[in-house]
């Protein structure tokens, strides 16, 4: 399957002024959009406008060639999303947050469950309650029911905020390792180098111009 | 379909359990009210009896009112709500599953220990039988209006009055319906009628509520 992931002339205004304007890219499988900017530079609105999150005054956002506002069940069965908040329960554990959003839709192996966790280093908090982890910890649950659940789409909002070292570098691993399986990432982060299969969107360019 | 709607049911009553505070406060709060009003009143049983399921109906909403405006925030703080709205489920679904949760959780313990505050305010086991029939029925439409309400304020801070502003007026029919049930059978009339309307109001807001809360979600989202 080829899928490619395509936005075009995308405009958000933000009272009298534009947060961004003219935001072009298309993506493929192994692809990787870095998007840059200084704080306020709308990377958290541009990356809730492409979830679908937030609506954009102009512009289109396409998924194999369908709008996914037309054919959001479509999309969104593609996309994972993870923005400045986990979306995980506070009051149980890593490990029933994990199997909510993994049962659905592609059932993971205990087995990759149990290697992902031990890389994350969850094992021994499996069972305690998630409003007792760290605020890293649950961002690597968080992360990790993203991982299992196996979607070809990610849009991912400063994921590295709150890992230590070891955890940033385990994950960075793992986005190479899905970018190489034919996967998309669409990234807001300021810990990130260069490689050569990211596009880049800098937000900063732009940032004062009015309407 | 029904595999998140079951998930989202046991999310929301296991939360529910590993936090007893959450659903006792309500029950000690709605006993609380009625017993006020036992004490203010003092032991005259006429006046007692007249007012008794007015007390009760009245208790119940603003209990209602006080735990629907916690319903979603959490759910919001956490992040889960956004997760909601990008899986490939509709919210409409969801937002069923957690008018249910709901009920489940707050409205039917209230209903279930309802008797023993009209035995308290001096209700014949008849009385008390019928108005826990009119709770039963008039409390899925409670629900759904709250859950519409609960969605619109979301993101706004300290909601609670506003919310209140807001719900009170829709709840007038239902208390005016549910509470003539008793009101008619102290007259000794059979209360077929307001029960059917209580009812027909349930089933309305049913089928349209879920959808009305789930573009409420989007709006507040957006």
């Amino acid at each position: 399957m080829s899928m490619n992931y395509e936005a075009k002339n995308l405009s958000y205004r933000l009272g009298d002024s534009y947060l961004f304007r003219r935001i072009n890219f298309k993506l493929s499988p192994g692809e990787c959009l870095h998007i840059q900017g200084h704080n306020g530079a709308g990377k958290s609105t541009l990356l809730k406008i492409l979830a679908g999150l937030a609506i954009a005054q102009k512009g289109t956002i396409t998924w194999q060639q369908n709008n996914i506002h037309a054919k959001p069940e479509q999309y969104y069965a593609a996309m994972s999303y993870l923005g400045h908040k986990d979306g995980i329960k506070r009051a149980l554990t890593p490990y029933e947050n994990i199997m909510n959003c993994t049962t659905n839709e592609n059932r993971c192996s205990v087995a990759e469950l149990h290697a992902l966790l031990t890389t994350f280093q969850l094992v021994p908090l499996m069972h305690r309650f998630c409003y007792q982890l760290s605020a890293g910890q649950k961002r690597k649950v968080a992360l990790a029911s993203l991982i299992l659940q196996k979607k070809p789409l990610w849009i991912l909002d400063e994921p590295f905020t709150t890992l230590d070292l070891q955890s940033s570098h385990c994950f960075k691993q793992i986005m190479d390792q899905h970018l190489h399986q034919g996967g998309i990432i669409v990234l807001a982060s300021h810990r990130v180098e260069e490689e050569a299969n990211y596009q880049h969107i800098n937000l900063s360019a732009d940032v004062n111009s009015v309407c | 379909m029904l595999t998140v709607f079951a998930q989202c049911l046991r999310n929301d009553l296991k939360t529910l359990i590993r936090q007893p505070a959450q659903w006792l406060h309500p029950i000690a709060f709605f006993g609380l009210i009625v017993c006020l009003f036992g004490i203010g009143l003092g032991s005259d049983n006429t006046q007692l009896i007249q007012l008794s399921p007015v007390i009760i109906w009245v208790a119940f909403l603003l209990t209602a009112i006080f735990t629907i405006e916690t319903l979603f925030y959490r759910d919001y703080e956490e992040g889960v709500l956004e997760q909601w709205m990008v899986s490939p489920y509709p919210l409409w679904w969801l937002m069923l599953a957690k008018s249910l949760a709901f009920w489940l959780a707050s409205c039917l313990p209230l209903i279930v220990m309802m008797p023993v505050l009209g035995f308290s305010l001096q209700l014949t086991g008849t009385q008390c039988l019928l108005l826990l029939i009119s709770l039963l029925l008039g409390s899925p439409a409670l629900t759904f209006l709250g859950v519409i309400g609960a969605t619109l304020t979301l993101t706004v801070a300290r909601s609670g009055v506003f919310l209140a502003l807001l719900l009170l007026p829709l709840f007038v029919p239902i208390l005016i319906l549910g509470v003539s049930v008793v009101i008619s059978l102290l007259a000794h009339e059979w209360p077929v009628f307001q029960m059917a309307l209580l009812g027909g109001i349930s089933v309305l807001t049913m089928t349209f509520a879920p959808f009305a809360a789930a573009a409420a979600l989007k709006v507040a989202i957006h």
